[in-house]
């Protein structure tokens, strides 16, 4: 970090803390300043990626260590603001963490380091090191922060294109996009096809339900994914980049844009950068809401303006991308890593990490976990580390069930395994699951395995483009024997019938989406399978998800005779209840609109 | 996909300035399908068919394309819709965190219903929606409320979290209704 001179507050205002209020805390401090007369600067950053912590205020005073407050309300200002500013001690009920003490600084007594926290102790901050220490509408905080380094190392030293494309190949970096294709590879396929124009793609369209890695890491430090992209562009020899981005994010693209015409305004990124005779300009498309368009050749078809659509390869966009020219396609955090790379080097980053699975990533810990959040880990920490050491565990101390890996196009590890699966390409893979981008949903023994199949597999049917029959028809049909499994109609054959169909959609599907799209359901059965000839056979939901298949009733011994339930209940005479009486539900004309259920609550009498 | 393309049956005249110039701004320039359409949404809050018609014989492209650009993605809309959108998250993180009564609290609250295509009030105040995974999943369920182009998004919501939203916005309309 740079000295600062006088007090500083950064608010925590990425997407996830606008969400939890982090405006609001944002104005009630700047009031307070005004009103009380602190002669502080006051800040925005991004997110830490401690989302369970929402909103995250951090002071730092001069010469003392920067501190973190979570779970800030505006009424708390004021006396947050009263102890740290005037009296220079901590606010105890809110602090969080303090940093290492850099030169000059002194830390505070009693407070832990960041590092000695659980949530961190086990992360190693690559990509996200940056992101919610920063002002990242702010160039010189980037700059400050060893941003740009990379540019200038590689043109100071008129560092040759196979030269950077060397040490990327050395680093061992791989596609953090899903696919785990080398990096440097990609490059150099592109960079040995001579045309008069290349194009350097970024692919922002996160589009797996629950991953955000992509949109913390571009709304975070905006600066550092155009690094990557210049470099990425110097070394295939491509004069003009696009990042496409799902239009979920505005706040991403705001700050792409904003960081863009900062760049540019500096002479880092339009004409001859540096001086160095090479040009790079960078645009954002944003999408339009279409899962498929994270497939690269439809991505392609997007920008170009047509309907996101896959074609087949070869030929392979570096050969044939945009606009038929050759393209390179790498998504955000790929890019993000290789500023780093360049200015520290291949040996640095390839010393985190398995044989084959170098270097950090991030992943959205989601779900029924309770420290939720953007974690970014070594490659090979085992699933049960992320969950219990990072995450703390499960939520209101019931059962971890499974962990899904990849969203709809990945697979769940179970608890069994959980201790002895690495997270790493080939570990994950094995287990029936992938790396994907990084989402990780948390099931506990709540959660219905095969509810979460269809989940899935309604999203795919629904993202699926059409264009080719396997995975048009064949995702259709797989959904719906899992509605009839989940309605309670499911018949014998069923869940061989859908490993069978489900193969056959692997093999012959066009795209990625397609070749994938069968996987939650194959992982679920081969490690869930009793839970598939439960709801077929015995007709019953063992974890009281599916509604069509469970009957609720009331646990007398555990009534309270509230009547909470019976008021609760939009169905008339479905609950017999009388003021200091047990109540009573009538099947026959029950819902199964769970009202009862959540007006029980802390109770737990329905089951 | 999943929208279904039913177009615009409003009889009243769309007025076609802000698509000229929004058309002028883009002319001649290469990829600018999506921009276009996405400009218009976002000045009309749908896609006027007058505007794609519009849109098609200055840019010298065909009506079908853009037809089967708008109809393909899941942002595009062909219908007029309320002032107010109410957006439920359909991401894996709020589905296992009880979105789908979100879903249903929210059409229940503002007499919607989804399955028979009702999505927006006669009031033309509130269209519900349901979006894919905005990435907030540390604060699921979420929902986004957009108004005049603008999100607000509302984390680790609750049925009676939603029914209050939607209250309050009501509030508020009538006051500046009372206030005009």
């Amino acid at each position: 970090m740079s000295k600062i001179t006088k007090p500083t507050i950064y608010v925590g205002l990425g997407t996830c803390g606008i969400a939890s209020g982090g405006n609001k805390v944002y104005k009630a401090l700047e009031d307070e300043v005004k009103a009380k007369g602190y002669d502080v600067e006051l800040k925005k950053t991004s997110c830490v990626g401690m989302c369970h912590k929402e909103v995250l205020v951090d002071i730092v005073l001069p010469g003392k260590t920067r501190v973190t407050y979570g779970a800030v309300e505006p009424k708390s200002v004021s006396k947050l603001l009263e102890d740290h500013l005037g009296k220079t001690t901590i606010h105890k009920r809110l602090a969080v963490g303090q940093y290492r003490p850099a030169d000059g600084e002194a830390p505070f007594e009693g407070l832990k380091f960041y590092d000695e926290l659980p949530y961190f102790s086990k992360q190693r901050k690559v990509v996200l090191k940056n992101c919610g220490v920063i002002d990242p509408e702010s160039i010189d905080e980037y700059i400050e922060n060893g941003g740009y380094e990379a540019i200038k190392k590689i043109f100071g030293k008129k560092m040759s294109q196979v030269d950077v494309i060397d040490i990327v190949k050395k680093s061992g970096i791989r596609g953090r996009g899903g696919g785990g294709f080398p990096t440097g590879t990609k490059w150099e396929f592109c960079y040995a096809n001579h045309a008069d124009q290349k194009y350097m793609v970024c692919n922002a369209d996160e589009g797996d339900p629950g991953a955000f890695m992509d949109r913390a890491a571009m709304e975070g430090d905006p600066h550092a994914l155009l690094e990557g992209m210049i470099i990425a562009g110097y070394a295939i020899g491509a004069t003009k980049g696009y990042i496409y981005c799902r239009a979920e994010y505005p706040l991403a693209i705001a700050r792409a844009e904003l960081a863009i015409k900062q760049a540019t305004e500096r002479g880092l990124m339009g004409k001859n950068i540096l001086n160095s005779g090479f040009d790079f300009e960078i645009i954002v498309k944003e999408g339009a809401g279409a899962f498929v368009c994270g497939e690269e050749t439809a991505l392609l078809a997007s920008i170009e303006g047509y309907r996101g659509m896959p074609r087949p390869k070869p030929p392979f966009p570096a050969v044939k991308g945009l606009w038929g020219k050759p393209t390179t396609i790498n998504n955000v955090e790929t890019l993000c890593n290789i500023p780093q790379i360049i200015v520290k080097g291949a040996e640095w980053f390839a010393e985190v990490g398995t044989e084959k699975s170098k270097g950090t990533k991030t992943l959205a810990l989601s779900g029924k976990v309770r420290n939720t959040g953007l974690v970014e880990i070594p490659c090979g920490i085992s699933v049960k580390e992320l969950i219990f050491d990072i995450g703390g565990g499960i939520k209101k101390n019931r059962g971890f069930k499974a962990a899904q890996f990849g969203g709809p196009s990945g697979g769940c590890i179970p608890a069994a395994i959980a201790e002895n699966i690495g997270i790493d390409y080939e570990q994950l893979t094995a287990a029936g699951a992938m790396m994907g981008s990084g989402g990780v949903v948390v099931m506990d023994d709540s959660s219905c395995m095969v509810d979460t199949s269809k989940f899935f597999m309604q999203f795919t049917q629904n993202e699926s483009c059409g264009k080719c029959v396997p995975c048009r028809v064949g995702t259709k049909s797989m959904l719906e024997v899992l509605e009839r499994i989940t309605n309670g109609e499911g018949r014998e054959g069923d869940i061989e019938n859908m490993l069978d169909i489900g193969a056959s959609i692997k093999a012959s599907s066009l795209c990625g989406l397609g070749q994938t799209a069968p996987n939650p359901i194959l992982s679920t059965i081969q490690y869930f399978r009793h839970e598939y000839e439960a709801h077929i056979k015995d007709k019953k939901c063992p974890a009281t998800a599916c509604v069509p298949l469970i009957e609720f009733v009331v646990q007398n011994e555990k009534c309270t005779s509230c009547g909470g339930c019976a008021k609760a209940c939009p169905v008339e005479g479905c609950i017999d209840w009388e003021k200091g009486s047990v109540a009573f539900i009538n099947h026959d004309k029950c819902i199964s609109c769970k009202s009862c259920v959540e007006a029980c609550g802390p109770f737990e009498a329905i089951k | 996909m999943s929208q279904t393309a039913t177009e615009n049956t409003a009889t009243e005249k769309v007025d076609l300035t802000k698509a000229w110039e929004i058309i002028e701004y883009y002319r001649g320039k290469p990829g600018i399908v999506m921009p276009v359409l996405q400009k218009i949404q976002a000045a009309y809050a749908y896609v006027p068919k007058e505007a794609i018609y519009l849109a098609a014989e200055e840019l010298e492209l065909s009506v079908q394309h853009l037809y089967g650009v708008l109809t393909f993605y899941a942002q595009f809309h062909l219908k007029p819709r309320g002032k107010y959108i109410v957006k439920v998250c359909r991401g894996t993180a709020c589905h296992v965190n009880g979105a789908p009564t979100l879903s249903d609290a929210a059409e229940t609250a503002l007499g919607l219903s989804s399955k028979e295509g009702r999505l927006t009030t006669d009031d033309k105040l509130f269209t519900v929606e349901e979006v894919a995974c905005i990435g907030a999943c540390a604060l699921a369920p979420l929902v986004v409320i957009t108004h005049n182009n603008v999100d607000e998004a509302h984390g680790a919501l609750s049925k009676k979290g939603i029914d209050e939203l939607i209250a309050q916005i009501r509030e508020q309309e009538k006051a500046s209704k009372a206030a005009s």
